[in-house]
């Protein structure tokens, strides 16, 4: 059985953000919809203060909390453990942000373009196909994992601080980073199992 | 702190229920469903089958048109039903529709329009009627509790929280009862009862309150964080003291009490106790339990 994680390790990102440019113009997400980001946070005290990059993006849980409370039937797990919405059976009860404890799901009040003069032809082009009124959410990009390519933000990532595999696979890359270097997934309390890994 | 922007790792508030447009509705869907299912059991408690059917009416049009439209798509609110066996929503649909449908089963016959009808609310059919309805009241009201149980905000996270709204909703269920019988008073209605279970109810729910708002700031950091949002931070401290908790609740609480037990109240301050519980005691409460979810930091 396959299952799709993501290692992340913070020292070596650089809070360069192309991993969310990549995101947003592989998937044409519009203005305001991030399914990645990459967090700031403060560590330390001066004169030792820090500012460490958090990318963070759908954590695609093994028992995914969303995914239990949603009533449509537009949140569903594939086989490999990928999550993902049905934007035609989604209704907009947005039920699954508030039981994701990442708080990563976008409601899509209105799906608008980014430039004052109306839609680039681009956006045009890949607009089309989202839904207002909706939730989204990042689908580690299952069309290119299907096709055996890695997830954009993978892929993009200059300082290689995102690596894609099979969690259930121990001689993955990924199974190999988290048992070395004692990876360790977000907020574990809420017994999601999420697949996303952070390696400190 | 609390977040500012979307890419700084912090608590977080909820945005998406309650607040601000369209997202209200839910905050007056969760109110409507809960002062019209309470009205309608302190009605039957009462013997008051015209404010009963009010009761019904509030939530099947109130409840039932509010929550349709704060869906990001409501032309698909019969998908809604679809996963009854994990999500609180579809449960929720269930009670909600279970008890408009039995209690309108149990109510109407009496009315001469619906004399064509073929059972009576009397009898074994009837007794099954008025059962269903009470236990699908009970579970209206209840199911918003255990569904915001179900979230990852630990304010709402703790088991007081059903008890808590089904504390408040009869409390306001009997307030409105008050109202409608101090203009449209009808005989064998036993307005003792209506009053007692506005007292009672109401001194629970400042009991629950307290507790709730305590064993909440031991929660952890979120839920201590909410709690200190909503009853010490500034204008939100003065809506939670002022507005919420001495207007809308322990003022109609405190009338009730004297009139009860200390001689007797005009019917006038009793109205006025009734008004305000309704019109800002109960709508608070949920105002400010949507406002106050705070999810914890990643990390």
């Amino acid at each position: 059985m396959v299952r799709r994680g993501m290692v992340i390790d913070l020292s070596r990102c650089v809070g360069c953000y192309s991993c969310i440019m990549a995101c947003k113009a592989k998937n044409g997400t519009p203005k305001g919809v991030f399914w990645t980001k990459v967090l700031e946070k403060e560590v330390g005290t001066f004169p030792t203060a820090k500012r460490v990059f958090w990318p963070v993006l759908c954590n695609h849980c093994k028992t995914p909390a969303c995914l239990e409370v949603c009533p449509s039937g537009a949140t569903v797990q594939r086989s490999d453990g990928i999550v993902t919405v049905d934007q035609d059976k989604c209704i907009g009860c947005r039920y699954c942000m508030q039981a994701c404890p990442y708080n990563i799901r976008v409601f899509m009040d209105e799906v608008e373009g980014y430039f004052p003069k109306g839609l680039t032809p681009y956006e045009e082009r890949m607009y089309g196909r989202w839904q207002r009124g909706t939730v989204t959410k990042c689908d580690f990009c299952a069309d290119r994992v299907d096709e055996g390519l890695e997830p954009m933000c993978v892929e993009v990532c200059p300082a290689k601080a995102r690596v894609f595999g099979d969690l259930d696979d121990p001689d993955s890359e990924v199974s190999r980073l988290i048992r070395e270097f004692r990876g360790e997934p977000l907020l574990p309390e809420f017994g999601t199992e999420p697949s996303v890994y952070y390696l400190k | 702190m609390v977040q500012t922007s979307t890419f700084v790792v912090d608590f977080t508030f909820q945005r998406e229920w309650g607040l601000g447009g369209r997202r209200l509705l839910i905050m007056l869907a969760l109110y409507f469903g809960g002062v019209g299912a309470g009205l309608y059991l302190v009605s039957l408690l009462a013997g008051f089958a015209g404010a009963a059917l009010i009761g019904v009416l509030i939530v099947a049009i109130g409840k039932g048109v509010t929550h349709i439209f704060f869906l990001g798509r409501p032309e698909r609110f019969w998908r809604a039903v679809r996963r009854p066996n994990s999500s609180w929503i579809s449960r929720g649909f269930i009670f909600f529709t279970g008890f408009v449908v039995f209690a309108l089963a149990y109510l109407l016959p009496d009315y001469a329009a619906f004399s064509w009808l073929p059972w009576t609310s009397q009898g074994a059919f009837g007794a099954t009627l008025l059962g269903l309805s009470v236990i699908f009241a009970f579970m209206t009201i209840t199911y918003t509790g255990l569904l915001l149980n179900r979230t990852a905000v630990p304010f709402w996270n703790q088991s007081l929280l059903p008890v808590l709204f089904l504390a408040v909703s009869i409390f306001t269920g009997a307030d409105i009862a008050h109202l409608v019988y101090h203009f449209a008073p009808v005989a064998g209605v036993e307005e003792a009862v209506i009053t007692q279970a506005a007292l009672w109810t109401g001194i629970s729910t400042l009991v629950l309150l307290f507790f709730y708002f305590w064993s909440a700031y031991r929660v952890n950091l979120a839920s201590q964080r909410s709690v200190r949002f909503l009853a010490m931070e500034g204008r939100n401290a003065w809506y939670f003291f002022g507005l919420f908790l001495a207007v809308g609740l322990i003022f109609p609480v405190v009338v009730f009490l004297v009139n009860a037990y200390g001689g007797g109240v005009g019917g006038g301050l009793l109205v006025v106790a009734d008004v305000v519980e309704v019109a800002i005691g109960a709508v608070m409460f949920r105002y400010l339990f949507l406002r106050g979810g705070v999810f914890l930091p990643i990390a």
